[in-house]
């Protein structure tokens, strides 16, 4: 390992590991130690300034930020709340039908938009339920553990559903159509199988489950939704700007020189364009400036860390393992999936995507790819802290200040997350392991 | 777990965001459809303590009366000459009934009368999904900010559940918006009696301000 290589490797760890010890100070300790990095790479004559900020991927950030408005104004017609009503209506409020339509429903949506925005819109109706019919703590626990793994599952299946497939389809690394042709099925799969294991646990036992508790759960949520309507003049445009993207995503050739962020930026101008009034004021205030920064940052040590050359030594090393190619892809999917509990999918995807590209040079490149978008969701899966969903859920579980059977208060914290999580790593895991092996096979 | 041990946080939520007065409404008639007058018996027996005017809605329904249909003629009257209107507390039939009876405005021009509904004192609600139900019609205020609605042709409005010698029972957040200081900027302080029928038990989440701090009580008459 070359020294300076080293030296902005090691801010790059300990800046990760800082940001996760003291998630209050995140911003400013990855903004300060990009910074040093930036000054650390100049002076040891690495890289210059520019050439650093030349490397970041601009095009991942103007897709995260255009999705990120897409999404509000898609949230703003007020269609998934109406959906998860009709959902609850559909399960006829009875706890298992609503587990499962509950998981299924999170990951439809959270394919679409991000995972925040995917719990914002699904999870406040479901704590109204949980609120009206009540709920025993293991039901709470396993439903909204399942959930949130169904939103990594979800975020994963296609390429505008969370950063890490953001980043694939931004850099480049794999084209719209190739990437869900190649990742839908396993995380379909990893959802049906995640299901198939927590109906085993008998999640609804104990719940209340009379038809009177039904009959209120319903009637109460039905007066509580008594007015609110889908904005279908908003919805209209939403939806055909999103077939536009899609139909462009997929069939624009490279040689056009449209790329998906442009694809991505058009579409998200033409959805602000519908009520401009509305539009301006979701760019003045929807725009996610925190994890725009949190990610700039990210990229910018990441970027130093690249033009020292440690990443093509990382991908030679993985290479000089006393292991065949497979074993080799495996350590790093197994790897990833680690990294990725521990430090969360952003720094994660961010360091390890040049690895990646190390190892699609011998492998094929989906192989490689979807194997590590599939382990950064096994990972984002194992705490509740790796998720990027997981400490709204737990704020919105606090507030919606839910109480069990006894009168006691309901919580959804680290503790109650980690056995579904740890259940969601493996079964993510082993779907990734067992698709490398078959492709390879 | 019974029925009603679950719903007492059910009620909570739904008195928080549909008023308690509506909420018992529809609660008692959810209850008797599922399950018939026993059920209302059982209900009032679990949550009528902690909840009066449930309690009165269960002994209410019990005895034969009905869901009201609001009917808001002499509020409209009494509104005259108003343009803005400053809702402190929620009840979700009455104020459906208000927005169903006024005139819609004409597209891309101000409403004849804007409605403001102060969005405070109920933890547990979700004050977006409250405002969603009224299709644009109910904007947010907030304590801090009511008072930029305040003029000469501007009126507050609470609900009134029940009256005593020479008193109202009210929602809380009343008393912080019927000070002198406040009741000189508004052109008259309304009140809408929504319940009707008698509270039995002591009324708990309630408080009992002077009927004169009202410059007139509207009765909901069907």
């Amino acid at each position: 390992m070359n020294g300076a290589g080293g030296a902005a490797a090691l801010l790059l760890v300990l800046a990760v590991v800082a940001q996760a010890l003291w998630p209050a100070w995140r911003l400013q300790i990855v903004l300060g130690a990009a910074v040093l990095s930036c000054v650390g790479a100049a002076l040891g004559g690495v890289a210059e300034a520019p050439a650093v900020l030349a490397a970041v991927p601009w095009n991942v950030l103007v897709i995260l930020v255009a999705l990120g408005l897409f999404t509000e104004r898609l949230a703003a017609t007020r269609v998934f709340g109406i959906a998860s009503v009709a959902m609850v209506r559909v399960a006829r409020a009875r706890p298992r039908a609503l587990l499962v339509l509950a998981a299924l429903g999170t990951y439809g949506v959270s394919s679409l938009v991000n995972n925040l925005t995917a719990l914002f819109v699904t999870l406040p109706v479901l704590l109204t339920v949980f609120a009206l019919a009540g709920a025993t703590p293991r039901f709470l626990s396993l439903t909204l553990g399942l959930m949130l793994v169904a939103c990594n599952l979800g975020g994963a299946a296609t390429p505008i559903g969370d950063f890490p497939a953001v980043l694939l389809l931004g850099s480049g690394a794999m084209g719209f159509s190739d990437y869900l042709a190649a990742a839908l099925p396993p995380t379909a799969l990893a959802m049906a199988l995640m299901l198939a294991l927590v109906l085993l646990r008998r999640p609804a036992e104990g719940m209340p489950d009379t038809p009177l508790a039904q009959r209120l759960t319903l009637a109460t949520l039905a007066a509580l939704y008594r007015g609110v309507r889908v904005d279908r003049r908003l919805l209209g445009p939403c939806l055909a700007t999103l077939v536009l993207m899609m139909a462009a995503w997929m069939l624009l050739p490279p040689a056009l020189g449209i790329g998906p962020e442009l694809v991505a930026w058009a579409g998200a101008a033409l959805v602000l364009a519908i009520r401009p009034h509305d539009g301006e004021r979701a760019l003045k205030r929807a725009v996610d400036v925190e994890a725009l920064l949190f990610l700039l940052a990210l990229f910018v040590m990441v970027a130093v860390v690249r033009e020292t050359g440690l990443f093509t030594q990382f991908g030679q090393a993985l290479a000089a393992l006393p292991l065949p190619p497979e074993g080799q892809l495996l350590v790093f999917i197994c790897a990833a999936a680690l990294l990725t509990g521990l430090f969360s999918a952003g720094p994660s995807m961010a360091a390890l995507l040049p690895v990646a590209e190390q190892l699609a040079v011998r492998f094929e490149p989906d192989v490689v790819y979807v194997g590590l978008a599939l382990a950064v969701c096994a990972g984002s899966s194992l705490f509740l802290t790796a998720a990027t969903a997981g400490p709204l859920m737990q704020s919105l579980v606090d507030r919606a200040a839910l109480r069990g059977p006894a009168g006691e208060r309901l919580q959804f914290g680290f503790r109650e997350y980690l056995r579904m999580g740890l259940l969601g790593f493996v079964v993510i895991l082993a779907v990734a392991v067992a698709r490398t092996l078959w492709r390879l096979a | 777990m019974t029925a009603f041990a679950a719903q007492r946080q059910a009620f909570r939520l739904a008195a928080a965001e549909l008023g308690m007065a509506s909420a018992a409404w529809v609660t008692v008639e959810a209850c008797a459809d599922a399950a018939g007058d026993a059920a209302v018996a059982e209900l009032r027996d679990a949550l009528g303590r902690d909840w009066p005017v449930l309690d009165a809605v269960c002994a209410g329904w019990l005895q034969g009366a009905r869901r009201p249909r609001p009917a808001p003629g002499a509020l409209q009257a009494a509104l005259a000459g108003t343009q803005r209107l400053v809702i402190v507390g929620h009840e979700a039939l009455w104020i459906d009934a208000l927005v169903a009876a006024l005139p819609a405005p004409v597209a891309g021009g101000a409403p004849a009368l804007r409605l403001g509904l102060v969005c405070e004192g109920a933890p547990l609600a979700d004050w977006d999904r409250v405002l969603a139900n009224q299709a644009g019609r109910v904007e947010r205020l907030g304590l801090a900010d009511f008072q930029a609605w305040a003029g000469p042709r501007s009126s507050l409005l609470t609900f009134v559940y029940g009256q005593g010698q020479g008193t109202v029972f009210v929602l809380p957040p009343w008393l912080r918006v019927s000070g002198s200081d406040v009741r000189l900027q508004f052109r008259q302080l309304l009140g809408w009696s929504v319940l009707g029928l008698p509270l039995q038990v002591y009324p708990r989440w309630l408080v009992s301000a002077a009927a004169d701090t009202l410059t007139e009580l509207v009765e909901d008459v069907a």
